[in-house]
This record gives C-alpha cells, sequence and structure tokens, in this order.
C-alpha cells in the first residue's frame, strides 16, 4: 500500500507544478473533471458501484495474468533479488523511516517554539531542517519507486489506473451529452494519443486516489 | 524558503473559511457543487479546510503568531506538537488510549476549552 501511495502522490505531484490556484478550485469544485483537449471536451468522473465491481474483476484477472506470465515478480520476490545485485530497497526504507523519526523530533521542537512564540532566528533553521530532510526523503522515495517500477505490484496499479480512466473517461458530443471515449479497454491501449490518456490519469487519480 | 502545497492554500483562503463557517451556520450554503459521493481530492479538501479553521482560530486566541497561516511547514509542526500535546492530555486525564484525534476532534476539545 506504501508504494500505491508514493505512485499516486507522483501523478499528483506532477500535475500540481503545472497547474494554478484558480485551475486547482475547477478540481476541486466537482466530483467530476472537465478538461478540454485538442478543441473537445472531455471529462473525468467518479466510478458507479457497477464500474467498481467491473475494476475489482479487470485487477483480479490481471493479478493472475501476470503471476501466470512469470515477467514480473512480486516486490518479495524482487527486493531480495535487487539486494544480490547491490541495490538494497530494505536500506532505503531504512534511512526513509530514519528519517522520518528525525522530522517528527524537529517538528516536535518547532511546535513547541511555534507555541512560545519565539523569534525567527530560532524557528526559521528548525523549519530549514525539516524542507532538507522532506527533500532527502523525497529523493530516497524517487529512487525506491524507480527501482521497484517494474514490480508486479506497479505494474498491477498502472493498469488498474489505466482501467479506471477506460471506464470514466468521456467526451461531449454534438447532443452535449458526455459518452464513453473507447468502446472497449483493448481501443483504448491501441490509441496513439498518449496525452490525453496522460492527462485522464493524473485528473482520475485526483478524484480516486487518497494520499493525505 | 516557503513551501506551500496549492490545495491547502485553497483551503486556507479567507473565502472559503467564510464559506465553511457559514456552511456551519447556514445549511443551505454550499462549498462545493455536490454535496454527497465526494472525490477524494475534494475530501482532502474538507479535511485541510477544517485544519486551517482549527489553526485561524488558535491565532485568533493568540496562542500561536500568523507565521503558521503562511507557511505548512509551521502550519505542519504547530499542529503535530498540538496533537501531541492533547493525546497526553487524553491519557492523563481518561488513563486509557484513545483513538488518534482527528481535526475535528482537536477543534471539540478547543471549543471546550483546553490548552
Amino acid at each position: 500500500m506504501e508504494n500505491v501511495r508514493e505512485k499516486v502522490e507522483k501523478i499528483q505531484e506532477d500535475l500540481k507544478k503545472n497547474i494554478d490556484l484558480s485551475q486547482m478550485e475547477q478540481l476541486i469544485k466537482d466530483n467530476k473533471i472537465s478538461f478540454d483537449y485538442k478543441e473537445k471536451s472531455y471529462r473525468v468522473r467518479l466510478l458507479n458501484l457497477k464500474e467498481k465491481q467491473e475494476l475489482l474483476r479487470f485487477q483480479t484477472r490481471k493479478e493472475n495474468e501476470m503471476r501466470e506470465e512469470g515477467i514480473f515478480k512480486y516486490e518479495t520476490v524482487l527486493i531480495p533479488e535487487l539486494k544480490k545485485a547491490g541495490i538494497d530497497i530494505e536500506g532505503i526504507n531504512k534511512k526513509i523511516k530514519n528519517l522520518q523519526r528525525e522530522e517528527e523530533k524537529i517538528n516536535l521542537q518547532l511546535g513547541e517554539a511555534l507555541k512560545e512564540q519565539k523569534p525567527l532566528e530560532i524557528v526559521q533553521p528548525m523549519h530549514d531542517s525539516i524542507i532538507q530532510i522532506q527533500d532527502e526523503k523525497q529523493a530516497l522515495v524517487i529512487e525506491k519507486s524507480v527501482r521497484l517500477a517494474t514490480s508486479l505490484e506497479n505494474q498491477l496499479l498502472d493498469a488498474t489506473i489505466t482501467y479506471i480512466v477506460y471506464l470514466s473517461l468521456e467526451i461531449k458530443n454534438e447532443k452535449n451529452e458526455y459518452i464513453k471515449v473507447f468502446e472497449t479497454y483493448e481501443k483504448m491501449l491501441e490509441t496513439i494519443d498518449g496525452e490525453l490518456i496522460k492527462k485522464a490519469v493524473s485528473y482520475s487519480t485526483l478524484l480516486q486516489y487518497e494520499t493525505e | 524558503m516557503k513551501r506551500n502545497d496549492l490545495l491547502r492554500e485553497l483551503a486556507n483562503l479567507t473565502k472559503y473559511q467564510i464559506l465553511l463557517q457559514a456552511r456551519k451556520d447556514i445549511c443551505s450554503v454550499n462549498i462545493l457543487d455536490n454535496n454527497r459521493d465526494f472525490s477524494k481530492i475534494q475530501i482532502s479538501f474538507i479535511n485541510w479546510l477544517q485544519f486551517y479553521q482549527f489553526l485561524r482560530q488558535e491565532v485568533s486566541m493568540d496562542e500561536v503568531s500568523d507565521i503558521v497561516l503562511i507557511d505548512d511547514v509551521y502550519a505542519d509542526a504547530y499542529y503535530f506538537w498540538r496533537r501531541k500535546k492533547y493525546r497526553e492530555w487524553l491519557e492523563k486525564n481518561y488513563n486509557k488510549k484513545r483513538k488518534e484525534p482527528s481535526v475535528h476532534a482537536l477543534n471539540i476539545s478547543h471549543s471546550r476549552g483546553h490548552r
């Protein structure tokens, strides 16, 4: 689950870098997100109960397929293999946890200093230390997610997000009604318009996945 | 160096803080277009609205300076410390482990005068 959170955070962070406050306001206004692309209007929306059940069936089927193919490996298998190749994921996790503990310690000191309304010369260095720790932690999280990008869990998550887009991406027709963009999941995978899918993936994760 | 998240910046806007208060006083005031089936980002936004409402109360009562309203790092540190103090207070007063307090719980304790 930690990897899911990290991956979703990454998608959301990338999106947030490219939008401003008024665009963010549009994203939270409704439980659907509308956007224009190549002069056409699209939207992504929350899945209904039937679609959620379909998604669950897809996830289960996909996981079974992947396991049978044997190309991608579960992290429990992959991590020891990476260790033999000199890539220590457990070591990275340990470093992340240590940084978290350090951040919590400074947060408590800073929180108390703020309560006591200590001057900026006192609180600023603690603030900057926290930012430094967060940056170090972020770098480690990125390193870990790059190393584990080919794990079965991560590949399954990619497929799941893409399937959510297939289920929820709609286009406005000439009658001003929203209809599904792709008739089948396979047709969506064959599309050459990666940019449209990329946008829809970003917006869908904002609707479907919580990170904080 | 200031670090702010857009969603939090939005929740901290006076406009939304006024709407949140109005929503509590007058039920017909809506902050979002939908009033059910919230998306995950909407749930995060509502949580941040309450977080900043709590911080604004603390600032208005001079418990902390308004520096917590202009920088996420200060906001998080103060809230983290405040939550720990609240948990300690709960344990001391009830002598049993309670679940981790939410922003809402802190707001309640605040209105009951706990420091």
